[in-house]
Parts: C-alpha cells; sequence; structure tokens
C-alpha cells in the first residue's frame, strides 16, 4: 500500500489531477473533453487542457492508464490494472486521513 | 475565432515528440473548449513543463553509458572551443563599435573563461553524477548532452564567420546583432543550468531511493 501510495505522490503537482483523472476514467473509458466534464461535475475543478494532458502523458508513462483506438480526433483512454491498484489504495489512504480529520474535529 | 488560432499556436509551443503523440487530441479538446486568459496560461504552463520533463527524463531505450559519457566530453570541449572564439569575436566587435576600450583585455580573458569553465564544471559535475549513479547500479540518469546544442553551436559559428568578415565588421548595423546574441546566450545557459540542475535533483533522489533500499535488504535478509 505504502509504496503505490508513494508512486501517485511521485507526480508531484501532478499527483492531484492525475488522481482526478483516475476517478474519472474508474467507471470506464472516457476522452479528454468527457474527463474534463466528468472531473468538473465530480470535483467542481476545471482542469486545463495544459494539465490535464500533463496528467494523462504521466499516467500513460506509468501504464496506469492506456489510449483506446481513435474516434475521430479524440482518443479515449481506460484504467489499466496497475492503475485500478494505485487509484485504490490511494482512495484508502485519503479515506483513513479524512476519518482521523473528522475524529479530531468531532473531539475538539 | 482568434483565441482557437491562438490556441493552436500555443499547442506548437510543446517538444516535437510530444506533439506526434497528443497534438490532435488537443485540438480536437480545445476545439470544445472556451479558450479564456486562463486556458492560455494552462496552455503556457504545459508547455515549458513539457520542455522541462523532455529534456531530463531517462531515455526509452537502453544506451551505452560510457560511449554517451565520450560523447559528452566531446561536444563540451568543442563547445568550449567555439564559445572562446565567439567571445574573442563578440569583443573584437565591441572594440571596433566603441563600446569597449582597446586597452582593455578582461573582456577577452573573461569571455574565453567563461566559455571554457562552463562547459568543463559542466561536464565534471554531470561525470561524478553519472559514476555514483554507476556505482549504485541504476540506470544511467542524464544522457542528454549538456554541452552545447545544435543550434547554439551553429549560431556560434555563424557569428565566428559573420564576425571576420571585414564588411560587416565595420558595420555599426551589426550592434543588434551581437546584443542579440549576447541575451540569447545568457537565455541559454539559464536554460541549460535549470535542466542540470533538475537533473541533479534526480539523481540525488534516485540513489536515496536505491540506498534506502541497500540498507532495507541489509536488515531483511
Amino acid at each position: 500500500m505504502k509504496k503505490n501510495h508513494d508512486e501517485l505522490q511521485d507526480l508531484g503537482r501532478f499527483s492531484e489531477p492525475a488522481l482526478l483523472i483516475l476517478i474519472s476514467l474508474a467507471d470506464g473509458p472516457k476522452h479528454g473533453y468527457a474527463m474534463t466534464q466528468d472531473i468538473e461535475q465530480v470535483s467542481g475543478q476545471k482542469l486545463g487542457p495544459g494539465t490535464l494532458y500533463g496528467g494523462i502523458a504521466r499516467l500513460e508513462a506509468r501504464g496506469w492508464i492506456e489510449p483506446l483506438p481513435t474516434d475521430d480526433r479524440r482518443r479515449p483512454y481506460r484504467l489499466t490494472g496497475a492503475g485500478h491498484r494505485v487509484l485504490k489504495h490511494r482512495l484508502e489512504s485519503l479515506k483513513a486521513v479524512a476519518k482521523i480529520g473528522a475524529q479530531r474535529l468531532a473531539d475538539a | 475565432m482568434r483565441s482557437e488560432r491562438l490556441a493552436r499556436l500555443l499547442v506548437r509551443m510543446y517538444p516535437r515528440a510530444w506533439r506526434a503523440r497528443y497534438e490532435d487530441e488537443m485540438r480536437a479538446l480545445l476545439a470544445e473548449t472556451t479558450v479564456t486568459p486562463a486556458v492560455v496560461l494552462d496552455l503556457i504552463a504545459g508547455a515549458v513543463r513539457e520542455w522541462i520533463r523532455a529534456a531530463t527524463r531517462q531515455p526509452e531505450s537502453p544506451v551505452s553509458l560510457e560511449r554517451e559519457i565520450w560523447r559528452g566530453w566531446r561536444r563540451s570541449l568543442v563547445g568550449a572551443v567555439v564559445i572562446a572564439a565567439a567571445s574573442w569575436e563578440l569583443a573584437r566587435v565591441f572594440f571596433l563599435v566603441g563600446i569597449l576600450p582597446h586597452d582593455d583585455p578582461w573582456f577577452l580573458t573573461v569571455g574565453t573563461l567563461y566559455g571554457v569553465t562552463r562547459v568543463l564544471i559542466v561536464q565534471v559535475r554531470c561525470s561524478r553524477l553519472r559514476n555514483r549513479a554507476l556505482n549504485a547500479s541504476l540506470p544511467p540518469p542524464m544522457l542528454a548532452a549538456v554541452g552545447l546544442g545544435r543550434m547554439e553551436f551553429w549560431m556560434c559559428i555563424a557569428l565566428v564567420i559573420v564576425a571576420t568578415s571585414t564588411t560587416w565588421s565595420n558595420a555599426h548595423g551589426f550592434v543588434w546583432w551581437t546584443k542579440w546574441f549576447g541575451l540569447w546566450l545568457s537565455v541559454d545557459l539559464l536554460r541549460n543550468s535549470t535542466r542540470i540542475e533538475l537533473a541533479r535533483r534526480d539523481v540525488v533522489i534516485q540513489l536515496a531511493i536505491a540506498e534506502r533500499q541497500a540498507g532495507q535488504a541489509t536488515s531483511h535478509p
């Protein structure tokens, strides 16, 4: 668990956009525009094209997402098995942190 | 429409290898996106990040470490000679147009020393990092040549050729070109320093990871 968590953190300033992209692809393949719409709906953040494709390039380089054949000029991406594992571990880690935070707030 | 053209233009700022892979997709995305100043800034920042990433990431195909080290040394030595020659020619033009007094040898010396020390320091520093990485059984961390870039090399050659031509050397209109070249060399120095610093940090991180893993392997046989 620790190893995968560090891997996502290794993306530096891209770790948050990368997490949002992985979450967006968790329910099926999407192309760039669909990802930005989905991410805006889910998190309220609008990823710019530079940030989105910066994240996609890094995730693809690590083998966490993979491209599918193009539909016109749009290319959909999907999660790989490794990407699924990394996302799962990251979400579990965030859940644990959120739980501790909520507990401390309640105790204060 | 103008903003779409601007966005398309900004995509051209990305590295060639990146564009070969993602340009069509990004253009498709931009066609469906309202191009605001925030999008323009995001594209510019993205292009800068991709250039840094392209300059500092490890090569995908296996390469010979020895060959790369020697190639780096060769390029650096050629670079030192060319920068020194360009500095002398630049100083000569400054003398001709009256910017520098004729009895001031320091500019020539500083220019030459700058060229030679710059490439040698960079090369020695990189060789030491490579050797440390090699001892730690890591893949070569930084194989991008850190001497002169191809464009910088040809610009220096062009400067030497043009400056040695008698007709051009006496022309006052030549000053703008030398100023531009000086600025360009400074920017290139900054670019190379950034690239080297980023690569150095990458090596330090990799070495720390390798040492930690080695320590864990020793404590848990």
